[in-house]
Parts: C-alpha cells; sequence; structure tokens
C-alpha cells in the first residue's frame, strides 16, 4: 500500500517538471478553429534546401545558413482577443520559468511586438516573436541554432547603405 | 625452521609424527597466545558485525526516501519519452515552396521588427550625444 501511494505521490509531483514549451502552447491552441496554425519541421527545411534570396524592403537578403540550422518554426494567428490574452500569460509565463529573456519590446502605429530569446552564448537557441494588435495576436516561434550576428546582419544591405548610422 | 608454506604442504600423518615426537620443546606461551589471537578475531568480527549492521539500518531507515526517488527518476523518465513521442505535430506544408513563402514572411517581420528596435537604438544614441557634448564643453572651460 505505502509503495502504491508513493508511485502516485512520484508521477504528480513529475507534472511540474513539463514546464510550458513553444511547442506545447502550439499543441494547446493550434486545434482550436479560430486560430490558423503553421508547423515547418527540420525535415522540411532540408527539403527547402538553396534558398533564392528574398527581398525585404527592397533590399537582398540570403536567409540560406540561418534556415540550415532550424530545428522546428511554429506560428500561431489569433483574431480573437480572448485566446490572444489567454497566449500572452502562456507566453509570458513560458518566459518566467525557463531562461527566455526579452530582447526587444516595440510599439509601433498601434502594434506591440515583443522578442523574447533563449540564448547560449551567442547563439540564440529558441526565438519568440509575439505580436498584439487591436484583437489580433500573431506567435511565432523558431527553434534553431541562430547566432545573433545572423539575426542583426538580416538587414545587410541597409547597412551597408547606411554605414555612419551604426 | 620451516615456513608456513613448507607446514601447509606437509601431509596429516608427519605433522602427527612431528606432534607426538617429545623431543620437540613446545614454547611456554603458545596456548595462551592462541587463546589471545583467537579472543582478539573474534572482537573483531563482532565490530565488523556491528559496522554491517549499522549500514543496513542506514538503508532500512532511508528506504522510503531512495525508492521514492527512485520512483519520480522512472515516472519522469517515462513520461519525458511518451510526451516527446506523441506530440510531435505534422508540417503545415508538403510543398517545400509554400513552407519556404511562409519562413520568407516570417524572417521578414523578424527583420522589420528588429530593424525598427536598431534605428530606435540610434536615435536614442544621437539623442544622447548632444548633452554629453554640453558636458564636455562646461568642464573644457
Amino acid at each position: 500500500m505505502k509503495k502504491i501511494i508513493v508511485i502516485i505521490a512520484a508521477l504528480l509531483l513529475t507534472d511540474c517538471l513539463f514546464a510550458q514549451s513553444a511547442r506545447s502552447i502550439y499543441d494547446k491552441y493550434s486545434g482550436m478553429n479560430e486560430v490558423e496554425a503553421v508547423y515547418i519541421s527540420p525535415a522540411m527545411f532540408r527539403m527547402i534546401g538553396k534558398l533564392p534570396s528574398t527581398e525585404i524592403d527592397g533590399n537582398d537578403v540570403d536567409f540560406t545558413n540561418m534556415v540550415r540550422n532550424l530545428r522546428g518554426l511554429y506560428v500561431l494567428e489569433f483574431d480573437n482577443s480572448t485566446f490572444g490574452r489567454q497566449l500572452r500569460s502562456d507566453v509570458e509565463s513560458m518566459v518566467r520559468k525557463g531562461r527566455y529573456e526579452k530582447l526587444l519590446e516595440a510599439k509601433e502605429d498601434g502594434e506591440i511586438t515583443l522578442i523574447y530569446a533563449l540564448s547560449d552564448g551567442e547563439i540564440c537557441k529558441s526565438l519568440i516573436i509575439l505580436s498584439l494588435e487591436s484583437g489580433e495576436t500573431d506567435f511565432v516561434c523558431i527553434d534553431g541554432d541562430i547566432s545573433f550576428s545572423s539575426i542583426r546582419n538580416l538587414n545587410k544591405q541597409k547597412k551597408i547603405n547606411e554605414p555612419d548610422k551604426l | 625452521m620451516k615456513s608456513i608454506r613448507e607446514i601447509e604442504k606437509t601431509s596429516i600423518e608427519t605433522l602427527e609424527k612431528v606432534s607426538c615426537d617429545a623431543k620437540i620443546a613446545v614454547p611456554e606461551n603458545l596456548d595462551s597466545g592462541i587463546r589471545d589471537l583467537v579472543s582478539a578475531l573474534e572482537k573483531t568480527d563482532r565490530l565488523l558485525g556491528k559496522d554491517e549492521r549499522e549500514k543496513k539500518s542506514f538503508i532500512r531507515k532511508y528506504r522510503l526516501v531512495f525508492s521514492a526517488a527512485a520512483s519520480i527518476a522512472l515516472a519522469a523518465g517515462l513520461g519525458i519519452a511518451y510526451m516527446t513521442s506523441v506530440n510531435t505535430p505534422k508540417d503545415t506544408y508538403d510543398d517545400p515552396r509554400l513552407a519556404y513563402a511562409e519562413v520568407e514572411r516570417v524572417f521578414g517581420k523578424l527583420s522589420k521588427t528588429v530593424d525598427y528596435g536598431t534605428g530606435k537604438l540610434i536615435e536614442t544614441r544621437n539623442k544622447l550625444s548632444r548633452p554629453v557634448e554640453i558636458v564636455e564643453k562646461a568642464t573644457e572651460h
């Protein structure tokens, strides 16, 4: 009898070990009707292969090196403000419990964008982008080994054109 | 004088003959020496036995804790293995080109936000440089 009680207590205690992760947040909300969910696996990233350069604001940027090291991409888009608030609360809880740190909070034209990163030195293991705008909420999680210099160099062409501003 | 190894190799009959030989003198304190050795061995055995008993009681006392820790470790390991195996989501896109378009959109958003943040940082730095210049001029005079 004592052994059974100990085993049950052990099983209940292990619940605290399963802290929320980006994947668990994706699993929680992806099945809901008012949510658009996208998942891209490491296998799909390998299939993408050599990517053509992509244009951002008229400047060319090459994502190839970054994409090859990605382990997963999770995207959730909500039009429901209730789910959006719930999601924000889940993300903040995950950030508090994990080793994420807030990199950036930007407010522009009524849109709030938060970027959180889980890093190991100069390598970012996981990046979360949370956008909140009048009832709409977008959640993006990028898992992989991304160097911060790659993130800074996303706007490489802008830096070349405007060196004095750096 | 024979060594111990030689004595061990000697047969029982030879040993009996030697023991019956009255010419070989028995050391005076042999009997008491042997009794002292035997009692010392018995005491040593009792002490070792006590340590063993104490070790066993320690294990018995903390058996519940050890079994709880083992149960937790086992349950955690099984749970983690189950969660990772069951919860792998399915790819949204079958076509790599559509997946690439989504990745492009996401990185575009990331780039735009990082660029906005960097721009604000540069703006702030430029604004801060003015008070620094004023302070430097004031300290020069």
